[in-house]
């Protein structure tokens, strides 16, 4: 049989960003278990008592409080989610740790993460992790306004953030990939999490880093040692489904293969740029 | 004085296809084709004794790729998906979960998924010229499934090529055929009666109707290929009105499922007439459903008198009837 739901308890409903809630679990018998990437199904009970089993990424972990925050994902309809309505001491029923823990090389020192509002819920315990980790971390952040970023109080403050909206009320205006030529070299992993346009936007801007031989007032050159992790992983948000691999609903297909999110993503090396590509070339 | 009331475990719970092509279930039971892959994984999400037939997801003769994400989505009151039939092919297919089939503890069929006559014949010939590795039960026709003749539409879209691509099937195999519809159907009753004529076996109303859902954030449908399939409680309704118009028929035995997510939703498609359950996402959330909707029924058949599950079948549409 596939890993049994545990109960978990609700301790506190907490926002991320403006609409993007989170929930603060009591839920001990996973805690252990759980890294940056990993994500917990929610097996939740609509009204009539049909359930889904819901993708909400791990935020954050308290060892010592045994306390695991998870963030609900938006959903198509634009609704709120009826699980932000619960009240603190509801009990809820969870299956994790989904999916893999995403892949950080130990050679690596410096870290450029690159997010959009949607994606935020899958790379802040990575950040926060890494910092503990005494690892440098530049976070490429966009969205829309500057109010529908996330607060920077969420993250450690060894983190160097840099802010990208679409209106420009804030930091760059335009994408998060049009800052990652200057930060392209300096990293020894990228991640990057979000929306499509934003990945592909990564993609290419990576691709073009790739083939430009120049190096930024930040740089320094590494070798990458065959074997390592993949230079630029993304991360690819899914809603629901089994959480078992079976029912398709989260496969996602490139040129390097099939890739199940809930098995072996959320995390997947971007097409052409698997490990090594940009270094060793 | 009180009428002897029948043991719930006493309750047969088999269910039988006799005739030319008989097929055999322990259990009331059809876990629906996608729900639980191919064969290899099912066993770690349900227990199969709980299961009298399993259908695999969807086989065609050669690999399809599948859809794009986001492939599926939480809807007001259930889920759409958009999963594209993806599959690496009907060899490929074999050699992975035959084994798991030959193990496995409950009858198997093999969904097939063709969308032309053509593709369809050499994809069941392939099945059976592996007959000895594969040991299906059965067929599952699904006409939910895009039609190259019918221009992308569904089979099920036309009572004239459906019939068609029944009887392809039909001369290809001595397997039981079990034709799969959605609610959307024209006329589950004229299509009961022409896939009987045309050789099925069973009528699965049990497929997911279309549905479409913009997303509210983006500039975008909800789902990559626009259009998905609906699950859930929303169209228990609709699949149920599907099951009764198919059930007056009387033209073939009913599996019929969609948006079940209790016993107490099992027993409804029961009294509109169908003859077998089939469950579907509910699965992931609940493994043990199909125990607990087997079980539901033998105690309401006993609680009636009755000594058979198939004594559940029906019984709303003959109140009705009488009315």
């Amino acid at each position: 049989m596939g890993a049994s739901p545990v109960t978990a308890q609700l301790l506190a409903v907490g926002e991320l960003s403006p609409g993007r809630n989170t929930l603060l679990l009591r839920v001990p018998e996973l805690i252990a278990t759980l890294r940056p990437g990993h994500a917990l199904h929610l097996v939740h009970a609509e009204a009539g008592g049909y359930r889904l089993r819901r993708v909400a990424p791990v935020t954050k972990i308290d060892l010592l409080a045994g306390s695991v925050e998870v963030a609900l994902l938006p959903r198509a309809d634009g609704g709120r989610d009826s699980l932000a309505e619960l009240m603190a001491g509801a009990q809820i029923a969870v299956v994790g740790p989904i999916g893999q823990p995403i892949e950080i090389d130990s050679a690596s020192q410096q870290l450029l993460i690159v997010s959009d509002g949607e994606g935020f819920a899958w790379v802040r315990l990575l950040a926060a992790s890494l910092i503990s980790a005494g690892l440098s971390v530049v976070l490429l952040v966009e969205a829309r306004t500057a109010a529908e970023l996330p607060a920077a109080s969420l993250l450690p403050e060894q983190v160097e953030i840099v802010v990208a909206t679409e209106d420009g009320s804030l930091g760059h205006q335009g994408s998060a990939a049009d800052l990652m030529p200057t930060y392209a070299d300096w990293a020894d992993q990228v991640i990057a999490s979000g929306e499509r346009d934003l990945l592909n936007a990564v993609t290419s801007a990576a691709r073009a880093a790739s083939s430009i031989d120049r190096t930024t007032a930040k740089g320094k050159r590494r070798s990458r040692q065959a074997g390592a992790a993949p230079w630029l992983q993304l991360l690819i948000s899914h809603e629901i489904g089994c959480g078992s691999g079976v029912c398709g609903g989260c496969t996602f297909s490139s040129a390097n293969g099939s890739v199940r999110l809930c098995r072996e993503g959320p995390a997947v090396s971007a097409p052409g740029l698997s490990a090594g590509t940009k270094r060793d070339s | 004085m009180t009428a002897e009331r029948t043991s719930p475990s006493s309750v047969e719970a088999r269910f039988s296809l006799s005739g030319q092509r008989p097929l055999q279930l322990e259990r009331p039971i059809v876990t629906a084709s996608g729900v639980l892959g191919f064969g290899a994984e099912a066993a770690e999400l349900v227990d199969l004794r709980d299961v009298g037939l399993f259908v695999t997801r969807g086989v065609s003769l050669a690999a399809r790729g599948g859809a794009g994400l986001p492939r599926m989505v939480e809807v007001p009151g259930g889920m759409m998906h958009a999963i594209g039939r993806e599959n690496p092919g009907v060899d490929e297919v074999i050699d992975r979960h035959s084994a798991a089939w030959r193990a496995t503890p409950c009858a198997i069929a093999i969904s097939l998924v063709a969308a032309d006559l053509g593709s369809l014949g050499k994809l069941i010939a392939r099945l059976e010229s592996r007959a000895d590795l594969v040991g299906a039960d059965a067929y599952e026709l699904d006409l939910t499934v895009s039609s190259d003749v019918l221009g992308g539409s569904r089979w099920e879209s036309s009572l004239e090529e459906s019939t068609r691509f029944i009887d392809a099937a039909r001369d290809s195999t001595e397997l039981p055929l079990i034709v799969k519809v959605s609610p959307d159907v024209v006329t589950p009753a004229q299509l009961a009666g022409a896939a009987a004529d045309a050789g099925a076996d069973l009528l699965s109303v049990s497929g997911s109707p279309v549905g479409f859902l913009p997303n509210r954030t983006r500039a975008a449908s909800a789902l990559a290929e626009g259009e998905g399939e609906l699950s859930g409680p929303l169209i228990r309704p609709r699949a149920l009105a599907a099951v009764a118009n198919a059930a007056t028929s009387g033209a073939l035995p009913i599996i019929g499922g969609g948006g079940i997510g209790s016993p107490a939703d099992a027993l409804d498609y029961f009294a509109a007439g169908a003859d077998l359950i089939s469950l579907g996402s509910a699965l992931w959330a609940d493994a043990d459903l199909p125990r607990a909707v087997t079980e539901s029924a033998r105690r309401a058949a006993a609680s009636r008198g009755g000594s058979r599950v198939a004594d559940l079948v029906g019984t709303a549409l003959r109140r009705a009837t009488t009315r």
